[in-house]
């Protein structure tokens, strides 16, 4: 079975520098495949790039795109057109910044299911009414008629999630979207998130920089730095074992509810470089407690360690 | 038993709703409605709640930032209403959220970290150059970085500069309030790691707050834990994240994601959100998994001895929710 989204050799460049830089990933239907990285590694701009809307500016171009069967171009928005909302949805981290602060919530989603499918007003609210109440909105009838500002941001990420997932998409593209939401809040939205998907078959693609959100829910992870995807497998076989530094770093340098208190954390030294300043050979080879001078002085190929368990380290077999 | 450095007691901060065309005050909001708290010299107390929860507000008050509206502040036996701002800024400091947003874009750093010296006029020119320099080598800048911008540094090092320039006049408390929060994860383990050293080099006292629980249970001596307004739980660190005994606090260390696949179960999902509906009961029932009828009836005081808890049933918990 080909996949529902599929993507290869995907770069994005901005004033040269390549910010996403042959990065190719795919996800299945009903498949959740986590995109991992801290601020600046261009996992969010993959994810805009996969939706035509990464600056045209920036060049974006991949060698080979398809999404549900349609051929799609990052450089081609216009392709995307016909498929944003009926075929992929987004939400965004912010969803107060998201949703138009003039429109009552009811016309919003109200909009979003009528631009796609259109139905005459009565069906429409009756659709919202009952998605807002899938979504774990209380009084769904009385919320349609407020405006954001009336909504806690727990309540309006639902609407968003409400907004994304109306019109039933074969993928979703959530952004961080819980990183704005307190722990509470989070855990009835990534509930919500995985429930929709079970019933739905929704793919998603989830960007964050949290590994216990990824651990939470993801089938599938892929870790980028520096602009790349260093290290991609199955969920569980990366929490067992991680085949490229950095995602061994990453996993050790957060503290944890089961780990020691008041110790040194392992840290990682130094800070990610800014996309001009990427070093030759390995981005991570400066921070890496296991660079050689190979690393520094070529890059390393993607390749997989273990079936279905890729990594781009010159030394994968020594991380632990 | 010594006095503690800082002495927190029964602290209201209530703001006034104003609405209607006359702007007349029609409610007030409890920010902060009843407040005890101690910190000791050397100890590092969490404050850990949500957001809305109140305990920026009780930062701000602590600081002498936000008037009190009832209660007292004490540091070192004196009301802090009573101190003079100079007073108070020497001896007690704060870092925030954004590091950014703290410092001047168009100041050195180095005069950034200077600036407090300099406004309390101690030594001379020449001794705060010297002592910009030495708070730069502890909390691991460079000295040769002093004339640069905040621009031209990463987020970590902005950091690193606020919490110099916090440390400028050898304060006695520090108030961090979010300073890891914004951070990313590899710049975040470097900050708590300074924090720690910091804190035992210097016997600082912090007043530690955060939303994140594993932050919070990694830095701190003990650990107040609040919820609209009030102080639900009180504990040692250990105590506290062990075994929780107010129902709130299991269902946020319950609803921490952790980074181990297929544990997704034993969550306890709370209804709704933290509403300000308060009949005089519990303001946690309304959202409680283990509420009785008269837990909206009466309101539970925080009692208990070492592990304090504002519950009427704090034995209904199993002694570890996470697992």
């Amino acid at each position: 079975m080909s996949p529902l989204l599929a993507i290869e050799d995907l770069t994005v460049e901005i004033r040269g520098a390549p910010v996403v830089d042959g990065v190719s990933l795919s996800i299945a239907a009903g498949e959740t495949l986590a995109l991992v990285g801290e601020s600046g590694c261009g996992k969010s701009m993959t994810a805009m790039a996969i939706l035509g809307l990464a600056p045209e500016a920036a060049a974006p171009r991949a060698a080979r795109a398809t999404l549900d069967g349609h051929a799609i171009d990052p450089a081609r928005p216009d392709r995307m057109d016909g498929l944003r909302g009926r075929v992929v949805s987004t939400i965004f981290q912010e969803p107060v910044l998201s949703l138009d602060p003039t429109m009552r919530i009811g016309a919003q989603v109200m909009e979003a299911l009528r631009l796609h499918d259109p139905m005459p007003r009565a069906a429409a609210a009756e659709r919202v009414a009952a998605m807002l109440a899938d979504v774990g909105i209380p009084d769904p009838r009385l919320r349609m008629r407020q405006y954001p500002h009336e909504l806690s941001g727990g309540m309006c990420q639902r609407v968003m999630i409400a907004m994304a997932l109306i019109t039933r998409p074969r993928l979703l593209i959530a952004d961080e979207p819980t990183t704005a939401l307190d722990v509470t809040t989070q855990a009835q939205i990534l509930d919500l998130i995985a429930r929709l998907r079970d019933e739905t078959g929704t793919a998603v693609l989830l960007i964050t920089h949290d590994m216990g959100v990824v651990a939470e829910v993801a089938d599938r992870v892929a870790v980028m730095y520096a602009g790349r995807i260093v290290e991609q497998a199955p969920a569980a076989t990366l929490f067992a074992r991680q085949r490229h530094p950095y995602t061994a770093l990453l996993l050790r340098t957060i503290p944890r509810l089961d780990g020691p208190r008041k110790t040194a954390l392992p840290a990682i030294p130094g800070a990610v470089p800014a996309p001009a300043d990427w070093p030759q050979g390995c981005r991570f080879a400066p921070r890496c407690p296991l660079a050689i001078d190979t690393c520094r002085a070529e890059s390393p190929p993607f390749a997989e360690v273990a079936p279905g368990h890729a990594a781009a380290c010159w030394r994968s077999e020594e991380v632990t | 038993m010594t006095e503690p450095l800082l002495d927190v007691r029964d602290l209201h901060v209530h703001f006034p709703i104003r609405e209607g065309a006359l702007r007349r005050v029609t409610r007030h909001v409890r920010a902060v409605d009843g407040v005890s708290l101690t910190v000791g010299r050397g100890e590092i107390l969490g404050l850990v709640g949500e957001s809305g929860c109140g305990k920026s507000t009780a930062g701000a008050a602590v600081l002498g930032m936000q008037a009190p509206t009832s209660g007292s502040v004490r540091f070192d036996g004196r009301d802090v209403a009573e101190m003079p701002a100079r007073e108070i800024a020497r001896r007690m400091s704060v870092v925030f959220q954004d590091p950014t947003a703290a410092l001047n874009p168009r100041m050195s750093i180095g005069d950034s970290i200077g600036e407090p010296l300099a406004i309390h006029r101690t030594g001379s020119a020449r001794a705060r150059a010297d002592r910009v320099a030495e708070l730069m080598s502890l909390v691991g800048l460079d000295r040769s970085m002093a004339g640069r911008r905040p621009g031209a540094l990463s987020g970590g090092q902005r950091q690193r500069v606020v919490i110099a320039r916090a440390l400028a006049l050898d304060p006695d408390l520090v108030v961090l309030d979010e300073a890891v929060s914004a951070l990313d994860v590899s710049i975040q383990s470097q900050i708590l790691n300074l924090l720690l050293d910091l804190q035992a080099r210097l016997n600082l006292s912090y007043l530690f707050i955060s939303h994140d629980l594993s932050v919070i249970r990694h830095v701190t001596d003990r650990v107040a834990v609040m919820y609209l307004g009030r102080i639900v739980e009180e504990a040692a660190a250990e105590d506290l994240f062990a075994a929780p005994r107010h129902p709130y606090t299991a269902a946020l260390l319950s609803a921490v994601p952790r980074p181990e696949p297929g544990r997704r179960s034993g969550r306890v999902v709370l209804p709704g959100d933290a509403g300000a509906d308060m009949t005089g009961g519990c303001r946690f029932a309304p959202r409680c998994p283990v509420a009785r009828p008269d837990c909206r009836d009466n309101d539970p005081a925080l009692v208990g001895g070492a592990h304090r808890a504002a519950c009427f049933y704090p034995d209904e918990l199993s002694p570890d929710p996470g697992d």
